[in-house]
């Protein structure tokens, strides 16, 4: 098994980056609660979001693919204000470079210390980034595995917020 | 490879939280490649290896052309004398390229 996948790293090309589908299991269900601290160590509740669209990003600050989509999600935050909130779960081991990096970035939405627990509540984080579309009722609508996925997600919850208006 | 007689050692060189998440049965943590202490940790983990021993690194937190810690790993260990690395080409993550195949994996430390 471990045969078919094994190259030497000089024979490594550039691949596409396009995640593959993986089994959405939490498609349809309500989005597992969570209470987690953000950086200022406050607690944030996934529940108090309850009534509009939640993207809910989870990222690294050594993830490259991360910090290429997080300036959109950022706009998106200020574009769709009082109807969208984005959630950004960070993965780092060393909380002071994910903090580093929210500098760089200027994010504009709560960042949240992430944790295995809190991957695995999410069907495991195994590759990052990973991002869920929860709708206004705390159902998820969409998973999306790594980059390259900001046209979709931005018309996804465009698409949510239109329907939530009617 | 393994009914050859020539048993890889497996490393992973990638993000902790995420090898909390789920890794290769048997792999110890040895990373991050991208950092000073995680190579630190990665020549503490082979430091008494036979430098002809067949390693095989893996990590899978990101989409194989933007790993960060692959390579820097690769590097450390043919530095340090390995004669017979290889690293496990996960084109899009460990999720995806491993364990959504059904593939063996562990929890935690």
């Amino acid at each position: 098994m471990l045969c078919g996948l094994v190259l030497t790293l000089a024979m490594a090309g550039s691949m596409p980056a396009h995640a593959q589908d993986k089994p959405h299991r939490l498609i349809g269900k309500q989005a597992p609660a969570f209470a987690l601290k953000d950086f200022q160590h406050k607690t944030v509740r996934l529940a108090q979001y309850r009534g509009k669209v939640v993207l809910l990003n989870f990222w690294a600050s050594w993830c490259a693919p991360c910090q290429e989509e997080m300036p959109a999600f950022a706009r998106w935050q200020s574009e769709f204000h009082g109807r969208l909130q984005v959630l950004g779960v960070n993965m780092d081991d060393d909380l002071s470079k994910a903090k580093a990096a929210a500098g760089k970035l200027k994010v504009n939405y709560p960042l949240l210390v992430g944790s295995a627990h809190i991957g695995g509540m999410y069907g495991g984080i195994y590759g990052l980034p990973v991002s869920f579309v929860i709708d206004a009722r705390g159902i998820v609508r969409a998973e999306y595995q790594g980059g390259n996925h900001v046209k979709e997600l931005h018309a996804g919850i465009a698409h949510l917020l239109a329907h939530a208006r009617q | 490879m393994i009914r050859s007689g020539r048993a890889p050692t497996i490393l992973q060189v990638g993000s902790h939280t995420l090898y909390q998440e789920a890794h290769i049965k048997g792999a110890p943590y040895a990373g991050p490649g991208s950092t000073a202490q995680g190579l630190v940790l990665l020549r503490k983990a082979v430091a008494h290896m036979d430098r002809h021993k067949l390693l095989v690194i893996y990590c899978g937190c990101c989409p194989w052309p933007k790993c960060p810690n692959i390579r820097p790993a690769y590097e450390e260990l043919r530095k340090m004398g390995f004669t017979d690395v290889k690293a496990v080409y996960l084109p899009n993550n460990f999720g995806t390229d491993w364990v959504q195949h059904g593939y063996p994996t562990v929890k935690g430390d």
